[in-house]
């Protein structure tokens, strides 16, 4: 099936060909890390995890709403999303490549990454996030690409599947559980040490990675001749909505906790993410931008005259990426290392070579994402060609 | 003592390539001699002269690359991993190093004590430390640090660790922090590699050629206590410590996390760490928990002594008392 990547137009080309220019461009700067070491980041002894981190944090989050649509369907019968489940699961594996990548960028020593399954070392939560991205990135493909090959022959998915499929649903809520675990255990951190860190990190995902599913099955919409469909979109807008009102409600409990209770150690980061502390805050300005498009976002999607009329929804749905990815990002990572255990304010920016790697591995996961969805879709098309 | 960011930016300029600084030989030779490791034995054997190095060069860096971790290796596979780091450094740096792999001595347990009456902020304890344990003159790596502190507080994270004038200073005590090798270390259990452990001698330690630079442990300890090598350390010959250990002061590589072992390469010869020697007020008490003759256990039992963040419960074996 993977010939129909090599079939497109002249705008298919050109927009991978980009993408494969920002790759080049973001591996050359990789190379230059490489050699030379972590120092080219804007990493420091009190903020040793940045970008790359917060970028991994956030696309684990797309990557396990694909479970959004897989639920709705396989679960409870909604037929609708038959038609999207393979753009959701594709978009899965776009997300979860992407945060290998990112780890892989992230590490000092990348030619010992294999160290990690040498001696499995189940006391550590980085082993299990490894174990279960892997096998999320696996079960997606596998699930994907025989749904697709059924449906390319005319005939249903094969029965076997079907438990790899009900399989991929705890499995989605696990990668991200995973990965809020592997902040919410550490002793040392004040503004990770939350038991609300996992519900949040899935809230955020819920509304964070149908935000983006809505926006590409807009963009096939528009570029194919194949229509994910009105209905399967605005219910998409819904899941949405009660998502993001989640986020900022699980939110708000963080928040009564840390100051009703008053206790400096846990207030600390929130007054640096918000306000800044002993006079640094370089971060404030994008919180209140962040939690400003979440309410903008809000407002958009509960007026249910607005979340219907597909135009508004894409705009609230840019909105929700935005404000999840400054929030998770960015916030999440950083705003635990300052202050740092010594309560000390060392404050944190990307470097350029830095944001060019990060650039470098999202072009990567839209260029998977987009010769999976081309695939996709052509299958799609022919078969519905055949029907009529 | 400058902000360890500042520092950082400028690194940052004198590293970038772009500057027009031609690439070391030495340095390229190393990251190429990495690429070869992965890129297979083709490459090694197609070109053994000239561009990649000499074939002794790139035979004792690919038996580097496959070697074990340090806590699985037989005797035998310690000693032969000494030798070649012994050869590259020579080949490396024109070094001529002894690196040891002594074990921990049966009935000892390192346990650390800390007067905070007589410390008076000179930092003789950072530059010792630096010295001794080869740390990046670079980045200004250093694993002690001193706050110093207004009279009605007990913690150092009220204090001033970046204070840079004469001392002592009228109305002002001093406490220092490094590594307090922590029995429950909360780092330990954040590395997925097995990279990092507790000797029976209580010392936690890295295996720096197994860390693959993930810097989980930095984000898990409670303390501050870990660095990472953002850059190649650098360390001028001259002032180089040669006598060193697996575990301890040898020589690090960018990308691997590194911490206070209580100058392992001593106290393992039944000498005091780095810190303790320099301390010019007497300051820092070092010894051996089991020995119930030792300076440290006096202090246990006569003075009365607090740990930072007890609460936490990561059972350090450092303690902070009072005269």
């Amino acid at each position: 099936m993977l010939e129909k990547a090599f079939v497109g137009g002249r705008k298919y080309w050109t927009w991978m060909a980009c993408l494969l220019g920002i790759m080049g461009l973001g591996f050359i700067m990789w190379l230059w890390q490489f050699r030379v070491g972590l120092g080219i980041t804007g990493l420091s002894r009190d903020v040793s995890w940045g970008f790359y981190i917060g970028q991994f944090t956030y696309l684990v989050g797309v990557a396990a709403a694909g479970v959004m649509v897989v639920i709705p369907y396989y679960i409870h019968n909604y037929k609708a999303f038959g038609r999207i489940t393979i753009l959701a699961e594709f978009m899965a594996v776009g997300a979860v490549s992407m945060c290998l990548l990112f780890i892989l960028v992230d590490l000092g020593n990348p030619v010992r990454a294999l160290n990690v399954m040498l001696h499995p070392t189940p006391g550590s939560v980085l082993f299990w996030d490894m174990i279960v991205l892997n096998g999320y990135l696996f079960l997606n493909i596998f699930i994907g690409w025989n749904v697709l090959s059924a449906e390319r022959k005319g005939s249903l998915p094969p029965g076997w599947i079907k438990p790899f499929i009900y399989l991929s649903i705890p499995w989605a809520i696990s990668i991200h559980t995973v990965t809020a675990y592997l902040y919410a255990g550490l002793p040392g951190r004040h503004f990770w040490l939350t038991a609300v860190m996992a519900p949040r990190f899935l809230s955020s995902a819920f509304c964070a990675g149908p935000s983006l599913l809505i926006l590409l099955c807009l963009i096939v919409r528009k570029t194919t001749r194949f229509d994910p469909g009105k209905e399967q979109i605005l219910t998409l807008g819904g899941i949405v909505a009660y998502a993001l009102i989640l986020n900022v409600f699980l939110f708000v409990c963080e928040l009564f906790t840390v100051f009703y209770s008053q206790i400096p150690g846990h207030m600390d980061h929130f007054t640096y993410l918000f306000f800044g502390l002993h006079g640094q805050g370089n971060l404030a300005p994008m919180m209140w931008a962040a939690f400003g498009l979440m309410a903008m976002a809000i407002i958009l999607l509960v007026i249910p005259a607005c979340r219907r009329d597909e135009g508004i929804l894409a705009v609230a749905c840019v909105l929700t990426i935005i404000g999840t990815w400054i929030d998770k990002g960015f916030g999440l990572v950083v705003g635990g290392f300052v202050p740092n255990p010594l309560h000390e304010v060392t404050e944190y920016w990307p470097t350029l070579p830095e944001a060019l790697i990060a650039l470098g591995v999202w072009a990567t996961g839209l260029l998977i994402i987009s010769v999976l969805y081309k695939v996709a879709t052509t299958v799609k098309e022919e078969g519905e060609q055949k029907r009529a | 003592m400058k902000p360890g960011k500042h520092m950082d930016c400028q690194n940052r300029k004198e590293n970038s390539p772009l500057k027009g600084k031609p690439l070391g030989r030495r340095e390229f030779l190393k990251s190429t001699g990495k690429v070869a490791a992965l890129g297979g034995a083709a490459l090694a054997s197609g070109c053994g002269t000239g561009l990649i190095g000499s074939n002794e060069e790139l035979r004792l860096r690919w038996k580097e690359y496959f070697k074990g971790n340090y806590q699985l290796m037989t005797q035998a596979e310690k000693d032969e991993t000494i030798k070649r780091l012994e050869r590259l450094a020579k080949i490396d740096r024109g070094v001529d190093i002894q690196i040891s792999s002594k074990g921990p001595i049966e009935g000892v347990l390192f346990g650390y004590a800390f007067n905070v009456t007589r410390c008076e902020g000179f930092m003789e304890c950072v530059s010792a430390c630096v010295r001794e344990n080869n740390l990046d003159r670079k980045t200004q790596t250093q694993y002690v640090r001193i706050f110093e502190m207004e009279y009605g507080q007990m913690n150092p994270e009220s204090g001033n660790g970046k204070y840079f004038h004469e001392v002592p200073v009228e109305g002002h005590f001093y406490m220092g922090v490094q590594c307090f090798q922590c029995e429950s270390a909360p780092c330990i259990k954040a590395c997925p590699t097995k990279a990092t452990w507790r000797e029976p001698d209580g010392l936690v330690v890295v295996d720096y050629d197994w860390c693959i630079g993930c810097r989980y442990c930095m984000a898990a300890c409670p303390y501050w206590g870990r660095r990472f090598n953002w850059n190649t350390p650098v360390i001028p010959p001259e002032q180089m410590t040669k006598k060193q250990h697996y575990l301890g002061n040898r020589l690090r590589g960018k990308g691997q996390v590194e911490k206070c072992t209580f100058c392992v390469q001593r106290t393992r010869e039944g000498r005091l760490p780095a810190c303790v020697e320099a301390c010019p007020t007497g300051s820092r008490i070092f010894g051996n928990l089991l020995d119930p003759k030792s300076e440290i256990r006096f202090v246990l039992q006569n003075k009365k002594v607090f740990r930072l963040k007890e609460d936490l419960g990561t059972d350090p074996k450092f303690w902070y008392f009072i005269d």
